[in-house]
């Protein structure tokens, strides 16, 4: 999967779980500043990006992923 | 089942695409002593199909009793149509946890108290709410074994959630309109490593995997189902591959595979739905007279020629064959399940008659065809009266009563040859549970559409300005059982009638001229003055309204979709029944 299509696809699940626009400037975003990432809105988050790329993560990426940047480096390390 | 669903990404988008217009609003609120808000979405998917648009409200975590209390006003508040409870046992107390340590003492004790919240929190549900209750059961998951010493213990803890569910059902069939929802079966489905995604079990308390809530929410739908009572009356088979192995006109009598194969096993569960009550149907495309030969020469064919209602084998298009059947059999299109191994058939059956429901079972994986029909839900009934069991029995006369009248010279004459008999009845505790269902499933001939339950009705019964009346009829081909319901409301020395029904097996006979002309009669010799219809006009119930137009009712006023008419006196004309009236003033 190339980089660009993947960042695309994680933005779009991003942006609806987190009821964010579009156009938003997700590279900011971590659970501290962004309203509705709650405990039940970040397992939303990964029920749908598991189901997307098809992955597992662990408990312990699940914890680590408090930005959307780490988010991204998350399943860039999953999915090549 | 699980396998159906969509990524989660388009669910949500469909979700948000409900127009709102053409769906049925309904409000459910969920008590839970677990995280369960992940299955939402997953519910209101599979309502989709049943028309209704589900906003759902979510109790205090684990606050399941407290939230069933009076005193905090919340389902008063709420007012929902639906409430789910999701009583997880391990969270509940650590007996149920299979991993701990546990004093027999200990373990009773804790059972007591089990049962005393179940019984309290479905007490307190149903005096302050009329909300049906679905409550979500216990599943087994005792079955792990560290090791062998635990057997000892094992039998213990195994049968605690037997126990459990037990008494949980036998409280939840005591109480009206409450639903239980059988765990076990999503586990089973599922499978046990599937079912449970433990890395959530401790930061958010969220039990179910992904596939686990797949599974429960598809319960739901079902059950659903049978709140709503879109319920399939009627299954329409198709033959090749279906009903027995390979191809008939080509493979020849002897040579298709019925017993030692998947098909006998098909054949059987068929049976056992067209023993409760499933109409059946074949639409295939064959030469009829092979399909009856073989019904009459092949010895291992469980299905017997006299238990299909209705036959339509011909080359002709198949949607056009189920119109036929669905016209013949005088019921409603999305009552009907069209099954097929084809899937061109499928397909253009969808095209062409969208609301019919369809199940394709493809050849390759024939084995599993039995499995498939059971797992579509769709003959899950909560509770089958004696009209339901003897359904298709009376479905099979009606055929007979139409090759009658083929051979009548006229209409009136086959009226006539029939002899039927009516009896009018009062309402009582016998044919309540029967009344119940035709208020609530009868659509076509239906003036108001009002649904009643049995507490109303009760009260209705009661009421000093209600008048119920009932009918039966029967006829030479056999028993139609109760057909006809009506409720007539006297405000100010006029009546108005407030519900008009009749099960459509019975219509197009003149029963409901000879029903009207008793009340209008009935009526009268209670000094009252005048009689008037009311009618709610809705997408299905034009048969009503066109029984109005037919006996010339004057119209009094109309306003939006609420007609009245003043009823005149009924032409008095029938010679075709023999009325006995158990009625007494």
């Amino acid at each position: 999967m190339k980089k660009k299509d993947k960042t695309k696809k994680i933005s779009e699940i991003f942006c609806q779980t987190m009821k964010l626009h579009k156009k938003t400037k997700l590279e900011t975003k971590s659970m501290i500043n962004t309203e509705k990432w709650d405990s039940l809105n970040h397992i939303r988050l990964i029920l749908f990006l598991e189901e997307e790329f098809k992955i597992r993560f662990t408990p312990n990426q699940i914890e680590k992923m408090n930005s959307y940047t780490n988010v991204i480096n998350t399943i860039d390390t999953l999915v090549k | 089942m699980i396998s159906n669903f969509p990524p989660l990404l388009e669910i949500d988008k469909k979700i948000k695409n409900i127009k709102s217009k053409s769906f049925v609003e309904k409000k459910c609120y969920i008590l839970r002593n677990i995280t369960i808000e992940t299955i939402e979405p997953y519910i209101k998917y599979l309502l989709i199909d049943q028309k209704i648009k589900l906003r759902v409200f979510y109790g205090n975590f684990d606050n399941i009793l407290q939230d069933s209390l009076d005193e905090n006003k919340i389902i008063k508040k709420i007012d929902p149509d639906i409430i789910i409870v999701f009583l997880w046992l391990p969270f509940f107390s650590n007996i149920y946890d299979f991993f701990t340590f546990q004093k027999s003492r200990n373990i009773n004790s804790e059972i007591k108290r089990t049962k005393r919240y179940i019984k309290n929190t479905i007490q307190n549900i149903r005096t302050i709410s009329s909300a049906k209750v679905i409550w979500c059961g216990v599943e087994n998951n005792n079955f792990l074994t560290i090791n062998a010493i635990d057997n000892n213990f094992k039998k213990k803890v195994y049968n605690l959630s037997y126990e459990i569910n037990n008494y949980l059902e036998k409280q939840l069939n005591k109480t009206k309109n409450t639903y239980y929802l059988n765990l076990d079966k999503c586990l089973v489905n599922v499978g046990y490593n599937n079912f449970y995604d433990n890395r959530n079990l401790y930061h958010i308390k969220s039990p179910f995997s992904e596939n686990a809530l797949k599974a429960i929410s598809f319960e739901i739908a079902n059950i659903f189902r049978n709140i709503e009572n879109k319920i399939i009356k009627c299954l329409i088979l198709d033959c090749d591959n279906i009903l027995w192995g390979g191809i008939l006109g080509e493979d020849g009598l002897e040579n298709v595979e019925i017993q030692n194969s998947p098909f006998y096993i098909f054949q059987q569960v068929i049976k056992k739905l067209y023993k409760n009550g499933v109409i059946l149907a074949i639409c295939s495309k064959n030469n009829k007279q092979d399909v009856l030969e073989l019904f009459t020469k092949r010895k291992d064919m469980i299905l017997q020629k006299n238990y299909f209602t209705q036959m339509e084998i011909n080359w002709d298009n198949k949607a056009k064959n189920i119109t036929k059947i669905v016209e013949c059999l005088n019921i409603s299109m999305d009552s009907v399940l069209f099954v097929d191994d084809s899937e061109f058939e499928i397909n253009s059956v969808k095209a062409q008659l969208p609301e019919v429901l369809t199940l394709h079972l493809p050849i390759s994986d024939k084995e599993n065809n039995h499995i498939k029909i059971i797992n579509t839900g769709f003959f899950n009934y909560n509770k089958a009266t004696k009209e339901d069991k003897n359904r298709s029995r009376m479905y099979s006369e009606e055929s007979l009563r139409k090759k009658i009248l083929k051979q009548s010279k006229n209409f009136n004459d086959y009226l006539k040859s029939l002899n039927m008999k009516i009896t009018f009845n009062k309402v009582n505790k016998k044919n309540l549970d029967r009344i119940e269902q035709l208020c609530n499933r009868t659509n076509q001939f239906n003036f108001s559409a009002k649904r009643y339950d049995k507490k109303k009705l009760n009260e209705l019964k009661k009421s000093q300005n209600h008048h119920l009346y009932i009918a039966n009829l029967k006829d030479n081909f056999g028993d139609y059982g109760l057909i006809s319901f009506a409720i007539v409301e006297i405000i100010n020395n006029d009546s108005y009638i407030d519900t008009f029904l009749m099960s459509c097996r019975a219509l197009g006979k003149k029963v409901e001229n000879a029903f009207l002309s008793f009340i209008y009669d009935d009526i009268k010799s209670k000094g009252i003055n005048n009689l008037f219809s009311i009618y709610f006009k809705n997408k299905k119930n034009k048969v009503a309204y066109d029984f109005i137009i037919n006996n010339r009712f004057s119209l009094i006023s109309k306003n939006k979709n609420k007609y009245i008419h003043k009823i005149n006196k009924m032409n008095k004309k029938n010679n075709y029944f023999k009325i006995k009236n158990n009625i007494k003033n």
